[in-house]
């Protein structure tokens, strides 16, 4: 399967926000020196945390972890290729990833902590940055019912907000991991699988490897 | 079950585990392969789909006109659009969907395609879901296709590997055959040598039982020759070597029985006169060394003929000489070569008185004598014929009948039957009925065979007459089913066409060949041995049943038939006569039972005619007997 159709725009867009994240990078992220088994640690205790009764709870804690604890960076940076999907364990053990890592760990996350599968929504972007470029972009949206305007998790804007409220995002097109079919084998050898998957479907099966996502 | 069969049990058996094998493999790679490539199929074009509808018009017009665009010109089982809130919005499923494989091959290997499944959205708000599956029949086809050609492809390579297998163990076993043909002949005592194979492990089988075989041949040529020397010390005059009264007679008395050729020849008597006055003025040893050279003469001529020269008292010497007549052999140069012999030895004096006559089957052994006796007096009183030649005056008539016009034409109308003589096992069961032929002429009773024999033989109809005794005892079997034995004359070993007639004739008849026995008189086997090895190795596929009859010279060749496949012997009448009352011939006959038993042949005794005898014929191991003692029905 190919890549998704944005993902070319993507690439190329997030190494402009990276000079932008760098700067927060060296304000916000206050735990830096932490093992990064301690960081899987804390994520792990995120996931059942009792104290999380509502979904905007929810969203509130996943959305600070990993806009506090990953910094951003490029995948060529941090995986040495041009694009690479990473799982949250991955982004987690490495501290570091780009849009999709961030999209993508927030999502496997929330599903983690029971929030439909439904209501979350990954949205390929176009940015108005605020120099007035437009990049590409991923984040991640949370819809309360069906018809509702949705929330939007970003890692460029820290805040959770609704979509209303962000006007410099122009969504492309959203999608889940409802109906997604990862195959019939049950240890997939990913990295030299023969045939290409696409980004999101290899990401997916990686996941279910690491025992993350069934 | 053949080896043959297993190899071909074994191919199918393999062919078809491969081919459920390879059947499996190649159907299960095939799905999984199909399987994956429909959900990328599925999943791209869903996702195509989506992003196109989601940048586009979102009324429910456009979206169901957009997929029925799609799906007419695509190859889609269904696409369904459904809304956030679970209405349909558009769905379209193709019909009359045709199977391009069997039911149960689709059902076996369901080919389980995942949908495609993507979300519809406008700007920010979520239009709905689409979901679509290819359509999955050209894979079953492709699947289907695989299918029936690895099936056709197994079944060519099983059918060739079949034959090829069959062709390479034909090869291969073809020493195992011939090991096993050999020790099937062993099984039934005969032991036979067979080529050594290449093939290492036959060839120690082989090598064995061929070991075996020598060893049984040279301990049968052991026993045979012990067997000769106790019948020459029970038979033979100690001095001249010549047979002794008692047999001497016994073999003419068979000889007038017989039912073939030699029923007819010369008998010759010389007898030395005074030779108590003889033994006195020349001295005994001189005497017994005159007689010796007598004995010498007298046994060469004998062999020459195939006859027997015997010692029937002090003075009297007997010569038989079958198929002979007054002519072929002549009284006074055989009296002429003793009187040389006299020369030579350097004794004068020596008077020897000659006769000699003619027997016919029939004629009886005190008539032969008293007629030759008549007659040896008065050559004695006449110097100028010292030998005088009788013909036996109440059978000479048949001497004028036209025999050649005779037989040609009993030959050609078959004017014979069989007479059939039944012949006992020990236990007193029929074990078959002898058949001897016998002419037919209109008005006068059936002529025994020993009359017309001599004749058939001379005008050379043995072999004509063979092959139609040999139909006649097939019409004779194949109406009662009863195992008929004839006399197959020696000629016939001379002949090869008549020989390959007279099995092609049983060959035809397989039913009947079970049936028949056929006996070969000793002679013709002994003096033949090489075409009668030949014949019987026609024969032996055939069944029917070999053997020889009127054995009574050739004991220390009979290790020489023990890879023939006999079946039997029959004991001439020689042997027989007055058996209960001779001791020594008794002994002599229990060796050769036990010799013919050992190479797994029956023995039969000929012309048995009291109970006495009978009962101590069974006592001594023979097999069974035939003769005027057996009431025929």
């Amino acid at each position: 399967m190919s890549a998704l159709p944005g993902t070319l725009l993507l690439r190329s867009g997030c190494f402009a926000i990276l000079l932008f994240m760098l700067f927060q990078a060296y304000t916000s992220f206050g735990e830096l020196n932490d093992t990064s088994s301690q960081l899987i640690n804390q994520w792990k205790s995120l996931l059942s945390d009792p104290k999380h009764s509502s979904d905007l709870e929810k969203l509130a804690s996943a959305n600070n972890f990993f806009n506090d604890n990953i910094r951003f960076t490029t995948d060529m940076a941090a995986w040495n290729v041009k694009d690479y999907w990473a799982t949250p364990l991955e982004t987690l053990k490495l501290r570091q990833g780009d849009c999709e890592d961030f999209s993508i760990a927030k999502y496997i996350t929330l599903l983690k902590m029971n929030v439909s599968v439904d209501k979350l929504r990954l949205v390929y972007v176009k940015a108005i940055l605020p120099t007035g470029q437009t990049q590409a972009h991923m984040v991640l949206a949370y819809y309360p019912s069906l018809h509702a305007e949705p929330f939007i998790l970003d890692n460029l804007n820290l805040n959770i907000l609704p979509a209303s409220k962000r006007r410099d995002l122009i969504p492309i097109y959203s999608f889940n991991s409802e109906g997604l079919w990862i195959g019939q084998d049950r240890n997939p050898k990913i990295k030299r699988a023969e045939t290409r998957l696409s980004n999101w479907r290899e990401v997916m099966l990686r996941m279910k490897t690491e025992g993350i996502y069934d | 079950m053949s080896l043959s069969k297993q190899l071909w049990l074994y191919i199918v058996l393999l062919m078809f585990a491969a081919f459920i094998g390879s059947f499996l493999v190649s159907c299960y790679s095939a799905k999984y392969y199909l399987e994956e490539l429909l959900y990328q199929k599925n999943n791209d074009t869903v996702s195509s789909m989506a992003l196109t509808l989601s940048n586009n018009a979102h009324d429910p017009v456009s979206m169901e006109l957009f997929i029925n665009a799609q799906f007419d010109s695509g190859h889609y089982d269904w696409i369904r659009l459904v809304g956030v809130d679970n209405q349909v919005i558009a769905e379209r499923t193709a019909q009359n969907v045709v199977n391009a494989a069997p039911n149960w091959f689709t059902n076996f290997f369901a080919i389980e395609t995942q949908p495609g499944v993507a979300q519809i959205s406008s700007g920010w708000q979520q239009v709905g879901t689409l979901k679509l599956a290819s359509t999955v029949q050209f894979a079953y086809k492709e699947l289907w296709a695989t299918v029936k050609r690895l099936f056709y492809y197994f079944f060519a390579m099983g059918l060739v590997s079949c034959i090829t297998g069959s062709l390479l163990l034909k090869f291969i076993t073809k020493p195992l055959n011939k090991a096993v043909s050999q020790a099937e002949a062993i099984g039934e005592r005969r032991f036979i040598t067979a080529d050594e194979p290449k093939t290492k492990e036959f060839k120690a089988v082989i090598r064995s039982m061929n070991k075996l075989s020598a060893h049984v041949k040279s301990m049968l040529e052991d026993e045979t020759s012990k067997l000769e020397k106790l019948r020459q010390s029970i038979q033979t005059d100690e001095i001249t070597g010549l047979l002794n009264r008692e047999p001497m007679l016994g073999h003419l008395r068979s000889f007038l029985q017989r039912e073939d050729i030699k029923a007819r020849g010369l008998l010759l008597t010389l007898r030395i006169d005074d030779l108590f006055g003889l033994n006195q003025s020349e001295g005994r040893a001189n005497v017994d060394s005159l007689l010796k050279r007598f004995a010498t003469t007298l046994q060469g001529i004998a062999l020459k003929h195939n006859g027997f020269a015997g010692r029937l008292n002090g003075s009297d010497l007997l010569i038989l000489l079958p198929e002979c007549d007054e002519n072929s052999v002549r009284g006074d140069s055989v009296l002429a070569s003793l009187h040389r012999d006299c020369k030579d030895l350097n004794i004068a004096n020596v008077k020897i008185l000659g006769s000699s006559t003619t027997y016919q089957s029939g004629e009886n052994v005190s008539q032969l004598l008293t007629r030759l006796d008549s007659v040896l007096e008065s050559s004695g009183s006449d110097d100028t014929a010292p030998f005088i030649h009788v013909t036996s005056a109440p059978l000479k008539i048949r001497e004028d009948i036209a025999w050649n016009t005779i037989l040609d034409d009993a030959i050609t109308n078959r004017n014979f039957v069989l007479q059939l003589f039944p012949v006992y096992s020990s236990s007193d069961e029929l074990i078959h009925f002898e058949a001897p032929v016998r002419l037919v002429q209109q008005g006068q009773e059936l002529m025994r065979a020993g009359i017309f024999m001599p004749h058939v033989s001379r005008l050379k109809l043995a072999d004509k007459l063979d092959l139609i005794v040999l139909q006649l005892a097939i019409e004779e079997i194949s109406k009662n089913q009863q195992a008929i034995g004839i006399n197959v004359s020696a000629s016939l070993l001379l002949n090869s066409h008549a020989m390959v007639e007279f099995v092609s004739i049983i060959k035809a008849h397989p039913n009947e060949a079970e049936l028949l026995w056929l006996e070969i008189p000793e002679y013709g086997a002994f003096q033949n041995m090489e075409n009668f090895a030949i014949l019987c190795r026609m024969l032996e596929p055939l069944k029917c049943k070999i053997g020889i009859e009127h054995v009574a010279k050739e004991f220390s060749r009979i290790g020489e038939l023990h890879d023939l496949g006999l079946d039997y012997i029959k004991i001439d009448n020689s042997l027989i006569h007055n058996i209960n009352n001779t001791m020594a011939v008794q002994v002599f006959l229990r060796g050769l039972c036990t010799i013919v038993h050992s190479i797994g042949l029956k023995a039969i005794a000929e012309g048995v005619e009291t109970q006495e005898e009978w009962n101590s014929l069974k006592e001594l191991g023979v097999d069974g007997g035939t003769g005027e003692f057996f009431p025929r029905d």
